[in-house]
């Protein structure tokens, strides 16, 4: 198979930004009285001792979990292919591949605060947005999900989406440093 | 004399000169210096005009209340009107202009309007424009004249070229205002480990205290600042926000501000929007204007502008000096201009002062008067004595004086918390407003309290720090909140009788005594009423200074209580908020977020032109060498007909609809059955809004027993989105499925033409495309490049066509291998404008079509309605009115002569009946390469059936143009689909 071509392949530089593509982002969606079972299923999965609460992530041995709805958890792992993950019936919900869908921009901790408080409306404050919380929130208008990490925060993009959010927080970066 | 620099004194840098101009003069001033301060300090004593009589104005506050002096900052791009010279921060450079006035300043044309003052009182223009008589018509004949003459200064025509951005802040106390309330407040809070933000306006902390002489509890003001300010910087806690102006607060502890920022941050201003858990307001009190003849002119001043001017600048406004009030606060004011070595009289109206407040100020070398108010103020362009009368009506003197200080009590600042509905309560004591109960937890503070002693201030904020801490969970010692006071002697009132000449009520609006009189005579004596018919209150000022004035003219008008006018609501912004602030960043190529294909690159590569539709940049054509669109479009659209063409289409919509319930669904939303369709198969499907109109149109692909993918328009994916979404959330609950919008996951390209098959099977060697093994509507999985690819035959162009998708990072990888392919048979790569070209050759609807009016019969799809199942639109679509027969409807339209073009939007009628809004109108035309003719389609009332064959002008009054066109069929090429099916 072909390389990946990231939708940031020729985006100029910034500080303390750097993306990367979603090796594998897989959507589980299950119907409202089987998420509790599927959930359960998936944490095994990825060797977590319980799923992620809304707003949260949890990252296991194999994967990670991120809470990004009531009825959906998206999976993320750094590779592999859809087919090393479980895949779940139609009586229980819908799995949907969507690592093509997305992009991750990462913003280092150093300018997490002042970097992003110019374009989201979260709380970013250590103690209000902890390692493993994640926000669903409008960024420059377009709908992202923000993930504390330990060294920073990865900002989930839209693809087609990617260049211009890189290009707004790439110019905030530049002044900022 | 006009004003001048003292030689000591002042909390200004005297070692750090900056040079600044005025009206073209090169002046100096001094790092810490406001403009204002610096243009005293020069002897400038009248800076600007006035608003409608053109009357001369001087320097009248130190700070927000500013009435008079609205100065130009700036010029070229970087002009900046109505600008507050008491707040305007002193920098190196500085350029100042007056305003409102020609042809220049001194000797002012506009000054003319004094003679006619009459003429201008209060309801002129309802009166002289609008009233009986006077027809709408000629109103809009003299608006274009009073437009010209209204407003104050003029901004940039030019692009601005400074930097803005917004930034949003969570805390959990924000404290506004940072005099001794809001900085104990704060400190309080933060040692209790609350997060802070303290906001300040100016851009020393400090508020009162900059200009206080006297201690705070035992302790030297200025040391007391600077102690107080050195901890709160250094608190990890608190975060001190300068330069910054608290303008709006909004549900759930939403504070909007705006910062202003120093050259060297590279950015002009940042507008924050603050998210708190609670909020203290500090924001101190205003002191009021008396209301006495002339009481505008340059010279005529508040009491503590006067005070501020001498401790904070060092600047004396005048050598002689008299100073009226009513109440004790001038006192202390008073005696220190008077220790500054200016000689000062006080004019208190009051009688009955006795003890230790005079004898301090006869102490520090102040002349008192007491019983005595002013009448009016001597002088053209500047105060050179006061008429002063017995305040039991007797006549009284004329004081030589050459500047004026006037004090006629204090108003609480709280338009923040009127913002958020709290209607303030009068308080006959203080004569002031004071707050009302806030539900939100928000608390004033300080002077906004009527609170008047400086340790008391202090002492609230102390109390409203500890509050704060205690109800978020935090200890601090707890101290009580200070009763509002502090004043040894009862404030008198202050509208006094026996005024002579014009007195101003609302400086900057030039409404006077008169006016408001005249308003209350004629039954505007509601404040809400007499705002708008006299603009009292109006414009950058709100009322600040005038509003309490107002009602206390009614009030005594009336002969009633002042509670009982009642008072009007306060809105955002306290202040001006620049449009730059507003905007941010989002501005010019970051007004929006753009969307780009994951084809983009190899697009731009190869020389699209591209286009914004919506947020999406496009492919508009492929332009070889010096081709223009018209020529580019053509020679595409012969490469689909008689090769095969290549077009990115990731742009649609594109909706994974998975579960038990998914065809369900689909049956639902679309006006045909998608329930039956088998898998590997696709079909076109219309879906209508609730009303019977149609939404959007689109393919959807069985991929599996549980699983659709969906296609929409580009310009509706968003809006069919939510709308799955609002139908599974609010309507079917009950139905199992899952709807994701894959649109970023795919890449997708359009292969069409004679060829597409042949190029298609060298690219996807997996698949047969042979017509029996892929049939039309067929959908297949294959693989492309060892990545999975997922191809329907489908076309929008009536050509022999699929439609492949690929992952989006392989996007570009298929464009150039189809790319390659497709120049190789002679064909190539079609952009937007082919794309549509093509369509209204095959007659297709589109976006122009689909315009939110058009129902399916319309369009002529009423065919597609399912009998036998019910869908979104089912019912109201059968209403009379959408089944009339003359509803625009659907028809092709070709010219009569050949060789004649027509154009889209020309209104369709009968020749000699070309008025009103015709029988139809043109939504999409195009030369025809295929037939070497233009073609268009329409609406067009009653339709094929009516208009069949029959000849209609295409009238284009607004482009000039008039085309006789026959009415036809929508299909133009193809009707039959021999090509699609070949």
């Amino acid at each position: 198979m072909a390389d990946r071509n990231s939708s940031l392949l020729h985006s100029k530089p910034a500080p303390a930004l750097s993306h990367r593509h979603c090796a594998m982002l897989l959507q589980y969606h299950a119907w409202p009285d089987r998420y509790a079972e599927m959930a359960k299923n998936l944490a095994m999965h990825c060797e977590l001792p319980a799923p992620p609460r809304p707003g949260k992530a949890a990252c296991g041995a194999r994967a990670a979990l991120l809470r990004v709805h009531p009825q959906r958890l998206w999976l993320l792992a750094d590779r592999g292919t859809a087919h090393d993950h479980p895949s779940i019936g139609a009586d229980t919900g819908a799995m949907l591949d969507l690592s093509y869908a997305r992009t991750i921009i990462h913003v280092e901790e150093r300018i997490v605060s002042p970097l992003l408080s110019r374009f989201v409306a979260v709380d970013l404050r250590p103690q209000h947005f902890a390692v493993d919380d994640i926000a669903l929130t409008p960024l420059h208008r377009v709908s992202v999900v923000l993930w504390r990490r330990a060294d920073g925060i990865d900002v989930l993009v839209p693809r087609s989406f990617a260049r211009s959010i890189w290009d707004v927080l790439a110019e905030a970066a530049t002044r900022l440093n | 004399m006009t004003g001048f620099r003292l030689k000591s004194g002042g909390a200004i840098d005297r070692g750090k000169p900056l040079g600044f101009s005025f009206d073209g003069r090169t002046l100096h001033g001094f790092r810490g210096d406001t403009l204002a301060s610096a243009l005293l300090a020069n002897g400038e004593r009248l800076v600007a005009r006035s608003f409608k009589y053109h009357r001369p104005r001087g320097i009248m506050s130190a700070g927000i209340e500013e009435t008079s002096a609205l100065v130009t900052i700036g010029s070229g791009a970087r002009t900046i009107p109505n600008t507050l010279a008491s707040t305007e921060e002193l920098v190196e450079g500085l350029e100042a202009h007056s305003q409102h006035c020609w042809p220049n300043l001194r000797f002012d044309l506009g000054a003319i309007n004094q003679l006619s003052a009459r003429l201008f009182s209060a309801g002129f223009y309802y009166k002289t424009f609008m009233g009986p008589g006077n027809s709408p018509k000629s109103w809009l004949f003299y608006e274009r004249f009073i437009r010209r003459a209204a407003g104050l200064g003029v901004a940039s025509r030019e692009p601005d070229p400074d930097h803005y951005e917004s930034c949003e802040a969570s805390c959990d106390l924000l404290v506004i205002g940072a005099g001794p309330a809001g900085i104990e407040a704060a400190r309080v809070a933060a040692e209790a480990g609350l997060d802070v933000i303290l906001v300040e306006r100016d851009f020393a902390l400090g508020g009162g205290l900059l200009q206080e002489s006297e201690a705070i509890e035992g302790i030297n003001a200025r040391g007391w600042l600077l102690t107080r300010e050195r901890s709160l910087r250094g608190a990890s806690n608190v975060r001190v926000l300068s330069r910054t102006m608290a303008f709006g607060l909004y549900d759930h502890g939403v504070a909007g501000l705006v910062e202003r920022l120093q050259p060297a941050a590279g950015v002009r201003e940042r507008f924050w929007i603050v998210r708190a858990k609670r909020i203290v307001l500090a924001a101190g009190a205003l002191e009021r204007p008396l209301i006495f003849g002339n009481n505008d002119r340059p010279g005529v001043m508040l009491t503590s502008a006067l005070r501020a001017y001498v401790n904070r600048w060092g600047v004396a406004a005048g050598t002689r000096i008299v100073i009226a009030t009513n109440n004790d606060s001038a006192y202390a004011a008073a005696s220190d201009i008077a220790r500054a070595g200016i000689a000062t009289m006080l004019l208190d109206a009051r009688e009955d002062v006795s003890g230790p407040l005079p004898e301090m100020a006869k102490s520090a070398g102040v002349e008192l008067r007491l019983g005595g108010v002013p009448v009016r103020a001597i002088g053209r362009q500047s105060v050179r004595a006061l008429e002063v009368a017995r305040i039991d009506g007797k006549a009284g003197e004329t004081i030589d004086c050459d500047a004026m200080g006037m004090s006629g009590g204090w108003s609480p600042t709280q338009h923040l918390l009127s913002q958020r509905g709290v209607r303030p309560v009068w308080n006959e004591t203080l004569a002031a407003f004071l707050p009302g109960e806030a539900r939100e937890p928000v608390r004033c503070i300080g002077a906004a309290t009527g609170i008047w002693r400086t340790d008391d201030c202090a002492r609230s904020g102390r109390a409203a720090g500890a509050e704060a801490a205690h109800a978020l969970g935090r200890s601090a010692p707890k101290e009580d909140f200070p009763a509002p006071g502090g004043w040894d002697y009862p404030i008198r009132p202050w509208i006094f009788g026996g005024i002579k000449g014009k007195a101003f009520v609302d400086i900057q609006n030039d409404v006077t005594f008169g006016d408001v009189r005249q308003a209350c005579h004629e039954g505007y004596d509601a404040p809400e009423l007499l705002k708008r018919y006299t603009t009292l209150g109006m414009a950058t000022d709100q009322g600040r200074t005038s509003a309490v004035n107002a009602l206390a003219v009614i009030a005594k008008l009336r002969g009633g209580p002042l509670d009982a006018i009642g008072t009007t609501t306060f809105r955002p912004p306290f202040a001006p908020v620049s449009i730059g602030a507003l905007a941010g960043a989002e501005r010019d190529q970051h007004l929006l977020p753009t969307r780009r294909s994951p084809m983009h690159d190899a697009l731009v590569t190869q020389g699209a032109r591209m286009l914004e539709t919506g947020l999406w940049l496009r492919p508009w054509f492929y332009p070889q060498g010096t081709e223009t669109v018209d020529e580019a479009y053509l020679r595409e659209m012969r490469l689909v007909r008689e090769a095969v063409g290549i077009c990115d289409v990731s742009t649609l919509g594109k909706i994974a609809v998975q579960g038990p319930d998914a065809g369900e669904l689909l049956d639902r939303v679309y006006v045909n059955a998608f329930k039956s369709l088998a898998i590997g198969k696709a079909r076109y499907g219309v879906m209508l809004r609730d009303d019977g109109i149609v939404m959007d149109d689109g393919t959807s692909w069985r991929l599996g027993e549980h699983e659709y993918f969906m296609t929409t328009t580009t310009a509706n994916a968003g809006k069919v989105m939510a709308w799955l979404e609002e139908l599974l959330e609010m309507r079917w609950p009950d139905l199992r499925v899952a709807v994701t919008s894959v649109t970023d996951q795919w890449a997708g390209a359009s292969v069409a033409g004679p060829l597409a098959r042949d190029l298609l099977q060298a690219l996807v060697a997996d698949l047969d495309f042979s017509n029996d093994a892929f049939p039309f509507m067929g959908v297949r999985e294959g693989s492309f490049n060892g990545v999975p690819c997922r191809i329907a035959r489908i076309s929008f162009s009536g050509e022999l066509a699929y439609e492949i998708y690929v992952p989006a990072d392989h996007g570009q990888e298929l464009w150039r291998a189809l790319l390659d392919g497709a120049t190789a048979r002679r064909g190539g790569a079609y952009g937007l404008e082919a794309l549509g070209a093509l369509r209204i050759e095959k007659g297709h609807v589109g976006g122009p079509e689909l315009d939110g009016r058009a129902t399916l019969d319309d369009l002529g799809l009423g065919r597609m309605a399912s009998t036998k199942k019910a869908f979104i639109g089912g019912v109201l679509r059968t209403r009379p009115d959408l089944q009339r027969k003359d509803r625009p409807q659907l028809v092709g339209l070709v010219p009569v002569t050949k060789g004649e073009i027509f154009k889209g939007g020309s209104i369709l009628c009968e020749g000699g009946n070309e008025t009103g809004h015709g029988l139809g109108w043109v939504t999409s035309v195009t030369e025809s390469p295929s037939l070497g003719h233009w073609v268009g389609i329409g609406l067009l009332k009653g339709g094929l059936s009516e208009w069949g064959g029959r000849t209609l002008l295409a009238d284009d009054p607004i482009r000039g143009r008039r085309t006789l066109v026959k009415v036809v069929a929508p299909h133009f090429l193809d009707p039959e689909g021999k090509r699609l099916n070949g």
